[in-house]
């Protein structure tokens, strides 16, 4: 990893996001990943402030924060794994090199690839059947399948991005062994 | 109990390969469960577990944390408390680390949450002790426990 791609913020883990080129779906996903948190904070604010001082708390605002939550996790979810930044544990890594660095990197892909798919797949059938079933949260008198069918789509769009990755390196691999370096950069 | 060894090992095995920590779980707990009762019942309870744990309303502070961490360590609040930390207990043997568990134990007396004051400080202290020269993450692993 390059210098210049090590993450400043403290942890010394991942990627800088400010140091690689950023699609458009990516901007788009931190503004609505942002906004969604600051829903969270001024409800759960306004909440506690109804609730304490004016004894009058908002109807609903625990599972509507359940719900921001959810949309929080699903959302950041694409941005995280585009940027490396799943937290791993490194005990051993000094201890990968070479060629079985390589395969740990490449199982820890496939397996990346394999769950998000498992989730997707999951949460997609999981709207559908609430959807079937008209079933509505247990507090308010909101559906359950919208919600389900946007953490399908997103733990989807990680789906492809764990693709796109894997796609990238199997032609970084392949470019490699052929001698002709620089051709095989992977998709953002 | 075998069931559990196994389920523990595979976990670890996952997470030293560098898998992520949060996919190794699910991979074990989907797998254990399949096992353990059926691959039908994993197939149905899988879903609304991971439709649960995600809009439960219990994890909703985890965020609100790391963001109040991130306001933190942005108005250089936690160089504030180390500078406090380490003149108070800066001259002992072992100064930053005991700073550490200690600027650790005063976000634990606001946010009362173990796994919450283990992320944000995780966030916050980092740059601080590297201010100071020194980076060690198992002080702020310990720190972790404090709550």
């Amino acid at each position: 990893m390059r210098p210049d791609k090590v993450n400043d913020d403290g942890d010394g883990q991942g990627v800088n996001p400010d140091a690689l080129p950023a699609p458009g779906y990516v901007h788009l996903l931190r503004v609505l990943t942002a906004t969604l948190l600051f829903a969270m904070m001024a409800l759960g604010f306004v909440d506690v402030v109804l609730r304490y001082i004016f004894n009058s708390p908002i109807h609903g605002a625990f599972p509507i924060m359940g719900f921001l939550l959810g949309l929080v996790v699903f959302t950041s979810l694409p941005l995280i794994t585009r940027d490396g930044r799943h937290i791993t544990v490194d005990l051993f890594e000094r201890h990968y090199s070479g060629r079985l660095g390589a395969a740990t990197e490449w199982f820890s892909l496939l397996l990346s690839i394999a769950v998000t798919a498992f989730i997707t797949e999951r949460m997609w059938s999981f709207s559908l059947r609430r959807k079937q079933m008209g079933q509505l949260h247990d507090m308010i008198d909101v559906q359950l399948w919208p919600f389900a069918m946007v953490f399908s789509v997103f733990a989807g769009l990680t789906c492809l991005i764990l693709v796109g990755q894997f796609v990238g390196r199997f032609r970084s691999m392949i470019s490699r062994s052929t001698g002709n370096p620089g051709s095989g950069k992977g998709p953002a | 109990m075998i069931a559990t060894l196994l389920g523990l090992g595979g976990l670890l095995g996952l997470v030293f390969l560098r898998v992520p920590i949060g996919f190794a779980m699910i991979v074990v707990g989907v797998i254990g469960i399949g096992e353990l009762r059926s691959w039908r019942a994993m197939w149905v309870v899988s879903s609304s577990t991971i439709y649960e744990i995600s809009t439960s309303p219990v994890f909703v502070v985890l965020p609100l944390f790391l963001l109040m961490g991130m306001f933190v360590a942005r108005a250089r609040l936690s160089d504030d408390l180390f500078d406090a930390a380490n003149a108070w207990l800066g001259h002992l043997r072992g100064g930053l680390a005991i700073s550490t568990v200690a600027a650790s134990g005063g976000f634990a007396a606001i946010s009362g949450n173990s796994v919450a004051t283990a992320v944000t400080m995780a966030k916050v202290a980092v740059p601080s002790m590297r201010r100071y020269g020194t980076v060690r993450r198992n002080w702020l692993e310990a720190s972790g426990f404090v709550p």
